[in-house]
């Protein structure tokens, strides 16, 4: 036990005992300059105001989606914000997507790579899934049981990615079922595209759940698609370099508490698409004070555009890199144009891009 | 007009902003003296006093405290703490915190065995309990020099102590302290 344990292990002491000795401390004491700032204050009521303000967003009807990546990005916003896409983001989006434009088939069912949507650490995929006889189950759910991809690299090269799969919809009118499919760097790599850009997307057997029966049926098959990932050339970056910015710790001792912290986070970049930075490990691991675990820190980050709406980061992967910075990228749940971008928040700090 | 902790708890409660001003009026000045007895910053200082409220909205609801004061002290002192190793300033602390912890570490560590490992709510536990045992006195002494920092010259100021008498009087506790966690098999 050291010296440290003993200064923690007072945090927990009766009220009564420190009130006392409050007292006695302040008989004959000098009373202590203090330097409030009620302008300080008044700044945290306010972004606490404008916190409640923006959890109030109402949710709002919900159109019928379509089956691309505007259609499933539309889709993103009118559940989380309760209206769809700007007419600026729908631009941004157009200019991140191309059509897949390759088709795989087996055992009667025919998959088809409809739109892709690239930035620069990860994609999203909108894959169509017809049958050559039958109809889809409007009911029902479908996913692949197996999924993953493979590269065109050196055997010696292991290379790891993120890949995500949920279903998207059922479409009767075209008899088509959507699958979203989610990439993402991992690891070591960052740059999605560093490898490699023609990836090969493995499916095999296909689920359908149809959700009001509860049964689910499968059929067996092996769907290779190749596609070419390739990031927009009109994908914008901007720096934002260092920063220092006020995040929140949840800690377990001597409170359960969520409490402000700092973290300082170096060589900042956004684009439209997606977020990266690097930051020191001890933001990442357990919060030690003098020797013990105390809580964990965490950071959330959002943009939020000129319209007042606020796009959350997804997925997203992190490595340590020769320096010792764990290195982070996350994507943005619905990309956008960066002129739109009014500030981006980290945890309670907010950094104003174009002003 | 200063309101009632309850009423504050209340703003609190309400997600009201208010009660972050009325906390300032009222404990303002009390947080501040306990950040920079441990910080010795003026904007470091006023800084945790600010993460204090910012971390009291974040904890009221659910917790609705009885003693405002001192449920703000405890999270003060301890994000103080927790800034000076954020801030990696200086390893073990600076001015009275550092004083404090070297005064602790000469009766504490000289027959410990730092690899024994406690956990901090049982080493709590324990000192609580010797803290109710002692002197009403030296409790009070060992609090203002150990909780809030105080330096010695201000422990004699407010007490009407020799400083002589402050020193023995903090070295005779530490050591009792001692002898009673060796008792209980902490150290």
């Amino acid at each position: 036990m050291l010296s440290d344990d003993v200064l923690l292990a007072l945090n927990t002491v009766r009220d009564e005992f420190l009130e006392k000795t409050w007292e006695s401390l302040n008989k004959q004491a000098t009373a202590q300059k203090t330097h409030r700032k009620i302008s300080r204050t008044a700044l945290i009521a306010a972004i606490i105001a404008a916190l409640l303000v923006a959890s109030a967003l109402a949710l709002q009807a919900i159109s019928k989606p379509e089956g691309n990546s505007i259609g499933w990005f539309n889709n993103v916003m009118e559940h989380q914000e309760g209206a769809g896409l700007s007419a600026t983001q729908k631009d941004a989006i157009a200019a991140l997507s191309y059509s897949g434009g390759v088709t795989a088939s087996d055992n009667g069912v025919i998959v088809t790579a409809e739109s892709l949507t690239v930035g620069r650490y990860n994609a999203i995929i909108i894959l169509g899934v017809t049958f050559e006889e039958g109809n889809i189950t409007p009911t029902a759910q479908y996913s692949f049981e197996i999924y993953g991809c493979d590269l065109d690299v050196p055997d010696d090269v292991v290379i790891d990615y993120g890949f995500t799969q949920s279903f998207y919809f059922s479409d009767e009118e075209t008899n088509k079922a959507y699958i979203v499919i989610g990439l993402d760097a991992n690891e070591e790599i960052m740059e999605l595209t560093r490898f490699a850009d023609t990836f090969l997307l493995n499916f095999e057997n296909l689920r359908c759940r149809d959700t009001e029966s509860g049964e689910t049926t499968s059929v067996e098959g092996h769907w290779q698609l190749p596609v070419v990932l390739s990031a927009s050339p009109e994908l914008e970056t901007i720096e934002l370099g260092n920063m220092s910015v006020r995040s929140s710790a949840q800690l377990s001792w001597p409170l359960h508490i969520q409490l402000p912290c700092r973290m300082e986070l170096q060589n900042v970049s956004i684009s439209g698409a997606d977020i990266t930075y690097s930051q020191d490990s001890k933001y990442t691991q357990a919060m030690m004070v003098f020797g013990k675990p105390v809580g964990m820190r965490y950071l959330e980050i959002c943009a939020v555009l000129k319209n007042g709406v606020s796009i959350s980061t997804v997925g997203g992967s992190g490595f340590t890199d020769s320096d010792g910075l764990v290195v982070f990228s996350y994507r943005w749940e619905v990309p956008f144009s960066l002129e739109d971008v009014d500030y981006i928040r980290f945890g309670s700090s907010k950094v104003f891009i174009n002003r | 007009m200063v309101l009632e902790d309850a009423t504050i708890v209340d703003l609190y409660w309400s997600r009201n902003e208010n009660a972050i001003y009325e906390s300032n009026i009222k404990y303002g000045k009390y947080c501040y003296a306990i950040a920079n007895n441990i910080l010795t910053d003026n904007e470091d200082s006023e800084e945790c006093v600010n993460d204090t409220w910012l971390g009291a909205w974040n904890s009221m609801p659910p917790n609705r405290p009885d003693k405002l004061k001192h449920f703000f002290g405890k999270l003060t002192r301890w994000l103080s703490l927790n800034r000076l190793r954020d801030n990696g300033r200086v390893k073990r602390g600076s001015g009275e915190l550092k004083v404090a912890l070297e005064e602790l570490e000469d009766t504490l560590d000289s027959n410990a065995d730092v690899e024994h490992k406690i956990e901090l709510y049982e080493l709590s536990e324990h000192i609580n309990s010797f803290l109710e045992s002692i002197d009403e006195m030296k409790r009070e002494v060992f609090l203002a020099r150990y909780w809030y920092m105080a330096s010695i010259s201000e422990i004699c100021r407010s007490f009407g102590f020799s400083e002589s008498k402050v020193k023995n009087m903090l070295m005779r506790t530490r050591k009792e302290l001692l002898k009673k966690l060796k008792e209980d098999g902490l150290c």
